[in-house]
């Protein structure tokens, strides 16, 4: 199976606090897996590791083969890693549309000139062309010319969601997608992740306290507590891992 | 209609803003042709054109990047200057230096207005690059305290003994060309004013607005932060450079106390009540500060009513009432007159339609 | 330059840095809580020499001192109230703004009340008294002004250091929302800090115009932008910093001025500004944030 994302030894240190403690983590092609722990274990710390928000103390990321430590998160997002994140980071002030074709911007070639001057206007068009359909495939269409921060929460996550995949990732990361979400909405969560994930050929990591949502859809799962993995392995695994029921699953989450 | 099609930017307030153009051209050839009646008037009108070119280009970086700049007065000079010294007549020009003499280089170095406002945007633009670099990579909150000292440092640097043979030190500079007409004005604010525009609605411009949104999700979606802020200061500030060379046709005559840090707070005056973000927000504040303050100017003249002058009405009342504005916009009307949104006959229109019904319309959804 | 000159310099350029010192300690002080520049800082100074003028003339220099540095304090407390409170949870964009709208109303006031010339400052009996050190002739003021300085600051350390309202200061400015989840009361914490802020402001100013011996509408502003840069050179939210800070830029300046660029001396202060953002950003005392994603 292709590697997609492999963390070696990855440690990172604020201060007097490991945050995160030699993390060693694989992704491969077409996986969704997870990453669960409790609060405050240090898993969006290894997201923002990955993202190139955060350098690591010491250890390896490896996207495709190449270390991207030290690379600028936009380079990161330019290589094929999209994000979304914990508490929703929309372009809140503009529309709907505007937040997806600002997504779209970095596979075009425009500068200043070109785009000031409609001089590739037809670039700008294939863009627009291209955020109509995904913002349809996505069926977040009739809201295109709402202000993003007037949605309702659950659109606004589907909203992060599509832009992140405007840029055309090869590995989406989701950061507690279903945060906030009623059961029934983490039941289409669920069976939406899986489609995109279909539909667009990703392969996705991906933070969730939700333990049902987990376990329905990771073919892997990576169980992290106090910075270190105490575990990993298939649902059925980690379900029975009497290190993991003690540390996470004995305690009742409601994020 | 399936297919977004170019011409749709072709809309009805396409056609209303060229009609105020035409409308616009007409009313100051009249002005132009009566130019001794209306001496006022026309001088009111560039003022504010001027400043609309200002303010528009404190709005890109301020308004619609989200970056805090307080280097308008020190970019002006920097326009103001360099189109002065390359356009003042030849033959004024030992007149002009009549104190320490010009340098030779620049004795007889004469370029077309339009290039030498394109210059002075430049040598502008340029400085911008330069503060930029350090400034930007870090907190944004550094840069209004830097361009505000970068702005001081040009006053000085200009009014200093060592540059004398150049901007003629604290003399000043004179017999400035002026706008030939109104029109003449208006045609290269307009030029200005379009330019902007177009950026602001490019693909260009929704980089700036996504930095201002959120700077992690920006790079979060591949722009890169520091080079799209970057862009934002240098453009805005090639604009105001153009801006200041404009000021200095309008007023014929400049020295470095023109540019003092007052100038950059009446540009910020007409961009918050204008608000923050809107393009027509500044256009109309820049006439309605302009306007204002010479309508108000009876405000700063003694008043005598039934014999007894009333106290209050003394030299700088009006200014006190333009702060007190500020202060009043910026605490309960933060967003400004038009908080962030445009005037336009399409907004309206799809107000109230989205009233009525939300899923009908194709068109840019910008 | 002979030895005695430079010594003379070095005085000159210690007294202008200490009342840059207290200036910039204001800045470092509500920057290091609210993270706000504020604009108006250096126009409080200026207000705070008119209130001496007008104060001094009409009731003995004790009184009017006092009455100054009331009057000042007082004025630091209004401002933020009126100014700044109404907009905590606006973008910090409309705070600077609503702080820069503060700076040009001071300065409109004051044109509009006192005209723009400048007025005389009174001279407080004793403090032009000169007093000779050997060759060297100065005032009492130069003397005092790094001595009044130092020991203030130590006096503030104490306070922040010691105190229950200073701990609540250094834990508002370390995190606004726990510390405000802890129970302490963040808008008095905040008026506590402007009060002290505004006070030594007033000291400064004080001093500084005895020296300067004029007060116009916009004395604050460059004095105040000078300070502000102080404060970022030292560290801002250092309060030490603040002090090496304006001690520096004063003694700089000084000397650039004794040089004979004069001209260059306003300019000088703006590089430092830039090269310190250059080489290390957080300044000589400051600590490094990590903004949380």
């Amino acid at each position: 199976m292709e590697n997609i994302l492999k963390l070696t030894d990855m440690s990172i240190q604020f201060g007097g606090l490991r945050a995160i403690d030699s993390l060693n983590l694989e992704v491969n092609k077409g996986e969704i897996v997870a990453i669960i722990g409790p609060n405050g274990a240090g898993k969006t710390t290894a997201f923002n590791c990955i993202t190139g928000i955060y350098t690591p103390t010491s250890g390896n990321i490896e996207y495709l083969g190449q270390s991207i430590i030290n690379k600028d998160p936009e380079e990161i997002t330019k290589r094929g890693i999209a994000r979304t994140f914990q508490n929703i980071r929309l372009f809140k002030n503009l529309s709907v549309f505007e937040n997806v074709l600002i997504a779209v911007h970095l596979r075009y070639n425009d500068n200043i000139f070109t785009s000031a001057l409609r001089i590739n206007y037809k670039q700008e068009l294939a863009m627009r062309e291209e955020v109509k359909a995904l913002l349809e495939s996505q069926d977040l269409y009739k809201y295109r010319y709402d202000i993003a921060s007037s949605l309702p929460y659950g659109i606004q996550r589907r909203l992060e969601i599509a832009r992140a995949l405007a840029t055309k990732p090869t590995l989406l990361l989701l950061d507690e997608p279903a945060a906030g979400m009623n059961p029934h909405e983490t039941k289409e969560l669920t069976a939406y992740i899986k489609k995109i994930r279909d539909e667009f050929g990703l392969t996705i990591l991906l933070i969730e306290h939700h333990m049902d949502l987990v376990m329905d859809i990771s073919e892997r799962i990576y169980v992290i507590d106090f910075g270190k993995l105490i575990a990993k392995g298939n649902p059925d695994e980690i379900q029975n891992n009497p290190k993991v029921i003690e540390a996470y699953l004995g305690v009742e989450e409601n994020a | 209609m399936n297919k977004l099609k170019f011409k749709d930017k072709i809309n009805v307030d396409l056609l209303i803003y060229l009609a105020i153009v035409v409308v616009s051209v007409i009313i100051l050839a009249f002005l132009d042709m009566n130019k001794f009646e209306y001496n006022y008037a026309i001088s009111i009108i560039e003022k504010s054109l001027v400043y609309a070119v200002v303010a528009l280009s404190m709005n890109i970086v301020t308004g619609f990047t989200g970056l805090f700049s307080l280097g308008q007065a020190g970019f002006m000079a920097l326009g103001a200057y360099t189109t002065a010294i390359l356009t003042i007549p030849v033959a004024s020009r030992p007149n002009v230096y009549y104190m320490n003499g010009i340098l030779p280089a620049l004795e007889n170095a004469v370029v077309p207005i339009p290039v030498a406002l394109i210059l002075g945007g430049l040598v502008a633009a340029l400085f911008a690059a330069l503060i930029g670099i350090p400034v930007l990579k870090l907190k944004s909150d550094y840069l209004a305290i830097a361009t505000l000292g970068f702005s001081e440092i040009i006053r000085a640097v200009i009014a200093s003994p060592m540059m004398d043979k150049i901007t003629n030190g604290s003399y000043g500079l004179k017999s400035i060309p002026g706008f030939k007409s109104s029109v003449e004005c208006f045609a290269f604010s307009l030029i200005c004013i379009v330019l902007m525009v177009l950026i602001i609605n490019s693909s260009t411009g929704r980089d700036f607005k996504a930095i201002r949104e959120d700077e992690i999700a920006a790079r979060s979606v591949g722009i890169n932060i520091f080079k799209t802020k970057e862009l934002s200061f240098v453009v805005s500030s090639f604009f105001t450079g153009v801006g200041g060379g404009l000021l200095a046709m309008f007023m014929r005559s400049i020295d470095s106390k023109t540019f003092q840090i007052t100038l950059t707070y009446d540009i910020l005056l007409i961009v918050v009540l204008g608000g923050i973000g809107s393009i027509t927000g500044s256009i109309v504040g820049a006439f309605f500060v302009t306007a204002g303050k010479e309508i108000l100017r009876f405000f700063d003249e003694p008043l005598v009513v039934a014999g007894t002058e009333i106290p209050l009405f003394k030299p700088g009342f009006r200014m006190v009432i333009f702060s007190i504005l500020l202060m009043v916009v910026v605490l309960f009307f933060r967003k400004g007159l038009l908080g962030g949104k445009e005037l336009s006959i399409k907004g309206m229109k799809k107000y109230s339609r989205k009233k009525e019904e939300q899923n009908i319309d194709e068109g840019g959804a910008v | 330059m002979n030895i005695n000159q430079l010594l003379q310099h070095a005085l000159t350029g210690i007294s202008v840095g200490g009342c840059y010192a207290l200036i910039a300690i204001g800045y470092t002080l509500v920057y290091g809580i609210l993270r706000l520049i504020n604009f108006a800082h250096g126009d409080i100074f200026m207000v705070a020499g008119y209130f001496m003028i007008f104060s001094f003339a009409v009731m003995p220099f004790p009184v009017a001192i006092v009455v100054t540095l009331v009057g000042t304090t007082v004025l630091g407390i209004l401002i933020e109230k009126f100014a700044y409170s109404p907009l905590r949870q606006a973008p910090r964009m409309s705070v600077m703004i609503s702080a820069i709208g503060v700076s040009y109303l001071l300065q409109n006031l004051a044109t509009y009340l006192f005209t723009a010339l400048p007025k005389a400052y009174p001279a407080i009996p004793g403090l032009k008294q000169v007093i000779k050190i050997g060759d060297i002739s100065t005032s009492l003021v130069t003397i005092l002004t790094p001595i009044i300085t130092i020991l203030l600051v130590v006096l503030l350390l104490w306070l922040v250091n010691r105190t229950k309202i200073g701990m609540a200061m250094r834990a508002v400015s370390r995190d606004y929302e726990a510390a405000s989840l802890m129970g302490i009361k963040l808008n008095q914490v905040i008026s506590f800090t402007f009060a002290i802020g505004s006070l030594l402001a007033a000291v400064g100013s004080i001093l500084y115009f005895t020296d300067r011996m004029t007060v116009f509408p916009f004395s604050g502003s460059l004095p105040g932008l000078k300070c502000f840069v102080a404060a970022v050179f030292g560290g801002i939210g250092s309060i030490p910093g603040a002090l090496v800070g304006g001690f520096f830029i004063g003694i700089c300046e000084t000397v650039i001025k004794a040089i004979g660029l004069s001209t260059f001396s306003d300019a000088f202060t703006f590089i430092v500004l830039i090269v310190m953002l250059l080489i290390r950003p957080t300044g000589l005392f400051g600590e490094k944030n990590i903004d949380k994603v």
